[in-house]
């Protein structure tokens, strides 16, 4: 049995048309409104708040923990003048 | 006086659904003002009947002010109220409780059920189907969850739930979904959670038992002084029938003007030994016409032995106090002794409060269990209805409900 979409029984409580809700069913669903509401924000606020955090994370890091194997100036210039002759 | 259906209304603006779709899910704009009808005075309304209550008002009723005849038409609702238009300026509370727009709507619905249109909420739906199970919160959810047809307008919901607040009155009181919950948070007390309990156990009966094994005979609804109720067809009583399909029902009307016969247009009288009219709607429900009062019934003794776990009793605005006192004094004893609960419905707040009252300062009182605290009935009609000798005092039935008993031990003084 389908679950999503409109229910096959209670068409009459839909335009047959345009699907618009009638009055009736506005008032038999306007006592979860608020419920929803509340649940809709909860549910977004999960993405939301990965999607943010990952974005401040990526932005702020600036990889100063990741530790630099020591290496001598003479040697980096070395890697420097032929990294630039590879371009 | 146009009537606002849905289907021609979208018909004409079928382009802006998408915004008024967002619009209206977020505002809950439930649209169902319907401001464009008209309001006709009912002296000048195009109904004979409605002509000749207002006359019968001018007889009958007083002014609230003056205690006058009634000469004045309400210049709002349409209906005579006052004597005169000073008296009607002069009638605060008339102003300040609004009363007018109640009344306002008592005219509209009074011309809305003659209007003559389509009557689309008397189609009934047939058996609810196993996986759906019915909601008894509010009657906009239980119209959707049973399926009948959109009760789109206030027009709608007034000539439907004047009539099927009989059947789910009653069954909302009882089903298992009932709305009433037990005290502090609800009317019900700790007597009338047993009281139900007991229906309950025979409405659901465990299926670890083998069906049948308690209930020997079909449950009994008694509604005592059966006035309007009784006239009800047996389609409507069906509808109650749906939301127990497995139990079998006899409802018993009780009272002299429980039977009206259309042959002779007047109220019937059974026959004097007491023997019911009875009529059988189908296998499930019957309906019996007992046409004597409650107290000579239960002198007769047909109707023994009551039980509490298959007998429940209704009795719809029986106005204890008017009249018919002298009968209610007489049949209280048999409906306490029976042991069953007793419902009882009122108009208004104040009457089922006058109700209570009469209750608690009888003789029988101490014999009394209340199993219901006066509460709003969520399955009262939402019609309004008017009073004819006092043309301000508005009622809408059932509004109200109350329960009693009689006490299951012995009452010990302490």
């Amino acid at each position: 049995m389908p679950v999503v979409g409109i229910p096959k029984s209670h068409s009459k409580y839909r335009n047959q048309k345009t699907f618009e809700i009638t009055p009736a069913l506005y008032r038999v669903r306007s006592q979860y409104f608020n419920r929803n509401l509340i649940g809709f924000f909860a549910v977004t606020a999960i993405p939301l708040g990965v999607y943010l955090y990952t974005w401040k994370m990526l932005t702020t890091d600036d990889l100063s923990d990741i530790p630099i194997p020591p290496i001598s100036d003479e040697e980096l210039s070395k890697l420097k003048k032929e990294y630039s002759s590879k371009k | 006086m146009s009537i606002l259906r849905i289907p021609k209304s979208i018909s004409v603006r079928p382009f802006n659904r998408q915004y008024s779709l967002l619009r209206r899910l977020l505002a809950l704009d439930d649209n169902t003002a319907d401001t464009a009808r008209e309001v006709y005075p009912w002296d000048e309304s195009p109904y004979e009947d409605l002509r000749t209550r207002a006359a019968i008002i001018r007889t009958q009723a007083l002014c609230p002010v003056t205690s006058k005849s009634v000469n004045f038409v309400c210049p709002i609702s349409g209906i005579p109220t006052h004597h005169s238009k000073e008296a009607w300026e002069q009638d605060k509370e008339y102003h300040e409780k609004k009363k007018y727009e109640l009344l306002k709507k008592v005219n509209l619905y009074e011309h809305d059920l003659r209007s003559g249109r389509e009557f689309d909420e008397f189609i009934f739906p047939g058996e609810q189907e196993h996986d759906f199970s019915t909601s008894l919160s509010n009657w906009d959810q239980f119209f959707y969850t049973r399926d009948f047809n959109p009760m789109n307008t206030e027009y709608n919901l007034a000539a439907a739930t004047k009539v099927l607040t009989y059947p789910i009155t009653i069954a909302s009181t009882i089903h298992k979904l009932s709305p009433y919950s037990i005290e502090p948070k609800g009317p019900l007390t700790l007597e009338g959670l047993k009281s139900i309990s007991a229906l309950q156990y025979t409405l659901y009966p465990s299926h670890q038992k083998k069906q049948g094994e308690f209930k020997e005979r079909p449950m009994r609804i008694f509604i005592v002084g059966a006035k309007m109720e009784s006239m009800l067809p047996g389609y409507v009583w069906k509808q109650f029938g749906y939301l127990f399909p497995d139990t079998k029902f006899e409802f018993h009307f009780i009272g002299p003007e429980c039977y009206f016969d259309k042959d002779t247009n007047s109220f019937a009288r059974s026959n004097e030994n007491g023997r019911a009219i009875v009529e059988r709607y189908d296998e499930q429900i019957t309906l019996h016409y007992h046409t004597l009062y409650f107290h000579e019934l239960y002198n007769f003794g047909d109707l023994f032995p009551f039980d509490p776990y298959l007998d429940v009793f209704y009795l719809f605005h029986p106005g204890f106090q008017t009249a018919d006192k002298p009968n209610w004094d007489k049949s209280l004893k048999g409906l306490l002794e029976s042991k069953c609960p007793v419902y009882v419905t009122g108009y208004h707040d104040l009457d089922i409060r006058r109700e209570l009252s009469w209750l608690l300062t009888h003789d029988l009182s101490d014999e009394m269990d209340i199993l219901m605290n006066p509460t709003t009935n969520i399955f009262g009609s939402t019609k309004i209805d008017l009073v004819d000798f006092n043309p301000t005092e508005t009622f809408q039935a059932n509004n109200e409900i109350l329960a009693f008993r009689g006490k299951r031990y012995h009452a010990i003084r302490t």
